[in-house]
């Protein structure tokens, strides 16, 4: 899937290092990339973007549920990437500083288009009531196939409350561990650890039987 | 496909992980970006890069600080030498005599003209105070007589420049090709005062000769030993009257 960003560093993420490779390839970290675009190259941007461009809409996208609003967020997301590129020092992952600036522009999106709500997404850990499977669509045979089953999870991703849904797509779009998510996000380990297990949980619930 | 909560990680799995369902995400989320909404931020990426100066590379950011401060120390040494330049020229400048040419050519005395055509001295008529205090007469003599025309007198010309003025306006002067001689002259001047009087060898002349020695020098135009001679000559012939030719 485009989105899902592999971890391009070895081993995983291993600190901090500041200096570019002299030349990039498609086996370059997020990181070096970002690198060579302060630097200068901005074919190491199209190769950042090529990355990350369809995981940071579909988060948008599916926390806001406008496809307007995610298409005007987005856009801001990256120009602000683009105009940060001068000052861009490698203090993490690429793609948790990139979700950070998705994150901070979802709140932004939250103030203003719920002015008198409290915009936090910390209260809503509990256990949030999921549809229960709908028994007249249930399928009745093993040929279902699987657009129906995805469009189950994407009506159960959909219903999740927006703490647990952001973790769950910053897992599954950033390719982020529960530490990132956490870093990202604002929140402590656990908090964000708690977030997402209360999603898979709901998730696995509302599909089972699907079969 | 069948899903059941032992396949998607149930209670003994990782409970932050559900290998299927996330295969399942994965084949259902396909949403993009517009292309026009891609193309909009690629331009924009190329057009900050183009646009705004690349940060310094290491080499230059290694460099800038000495760079700058040997910027500072060229111009700091370029302008003390400079102001020190000028500043001796200045001290020169005041350490010329204040020589003041004649607002009026045909101020000069007349009988000073021959002597002026045959050297440059006369533009140094106001004279340095060691050399006017070696000629005390003369001085005395132009601070007397009332200024008139043919005489030179030791003020300053009518309508010539403030007295503050003198100094510089003087100095460019004893530049020129012109004031050299004259200052060559000053400096020779003070060797003059140890020649002997003008009346030197005439002690034991009668005073016929003293007087036509007088005349004769004033034919000369050298009023100054005339002069002299003539102070010396009612020393000591206090009752012998002077000629006409020679008063």
């Amino acid at each position: 899937m485009e989105g899902t960003t592999a971890r391009h560093l070895p081993g995983g993420w291993q600190g901090a290092y500041c200096q570019p490779a002299m030349t990039w390839s498609a086996e370059s970290s997020d990181e070096e990339l970002m690198l060579h675009y302060r630097d200068g190259d901005a074919a190491a941007f199209d190769a950042l973007y090529a990355r990350h461009k369809g995981g940071v809409y579909r988060y948008l996208l599916r926390q806001c549920r406008d496809a307007a609003a995610a298409e005007e967020m987005f856009q801001d997301v990256w120009m602000n990437l683009i105009r940060a590129r001068v000052g861009y020092t490698v203090q993490a992952r690429f793609a948790t500083y990139l979700y950070r600036l998705a994150h901070n522009r979802l709140i932004d999106h939250y103030r203003k288009s719920r002015p008198g709500a409290m915009v936090s997404l910390d209260a809503e850990d509990g256990e949030a009531p999921v549809d229960p499977p709908d028994e007249r669509e249930r399928p009745q045979d093993e040929a279902l196939d699987a657009r129906r089953q995805a469009a189950r999870l994407m009506e159960l991703i959909a219903a999740l409350p927006e703490a647990q849904r952001e973790a769950f797509l910053l897992q599954q779009e950033g390719g982020m561990s529960v530490e990132e998510i956490a870093q990202a996000t604002g929140v402590t380990r656990e908090t964000a650890k708690s977030r997402l297990r209360y999603a898979m949980s709901k998730l696995r619930r509302g599909m089972l039987g699907w079969r | 496909m069948a899903l059941n909560e032992r396949d998607m990680g149930g209670a003994d799995g990782n409970a932050e992980r559900d290998p299927r369902l996330e295969r399942l995400y994965r084949e259902a989320a396909r949403e993009g970006p517009p292309a026009q909404l891609d193309a909009a931020i690629l331009a924009a990426a190329r057009r900050e890069v183009g646009a705004r100066p690349r940060p310094l590379s290491s080499a230059l950011r290694r460099w800038h600080v000495p760079v700058s401060i040997a910027a500072v120390v060229v111009v700091t040494v370029s302008l003390v030498i400079l102001v020190k330049e000028e500043g001796g020229e200045r001290i020169g400048e005041a350490r010329v005599p204040p020589v003041a040419a004649p607002a009026d050519p045909s101020a000069v005395a007349p009988t000073q003209a021959p002597r002026a055509a045959a050297a440059p001295e006369p533009a140094a008529e106001p004279l340095p105070k060691p050399f006017l205090a070696e000629r005390p007469r003369e001085a005395q003599e132009r601070a007397a007589a009332p200024a008139s025309p043919g005489t030179v007198t030791a003020g300053r010309p009518e309508g010539g420049p403030p007295a503050h003025m003198e100094l510089r306006s003087a100095a460019p002067a004893a530049d020129t090709p012109q004031a050299k001689p004259m200052a060559r002259a000053i400096a020779a001047k003070p060797a003059a005062s140890d020649r002997p009087p003008a009346w030197h060898g005439f002690e034991k002349e009668p005073p016929e000769k003293w007087l036509a020695r007088i005349e004769e020098l004033l034919r000369q135009g050298r009023t100054a030993e005339a002069e002299d001679m003539r102070s010396e000559f009612k020393r000591r012939f206090p009752d012998h009257p002077l000629t006409p030719a020679s008063k």
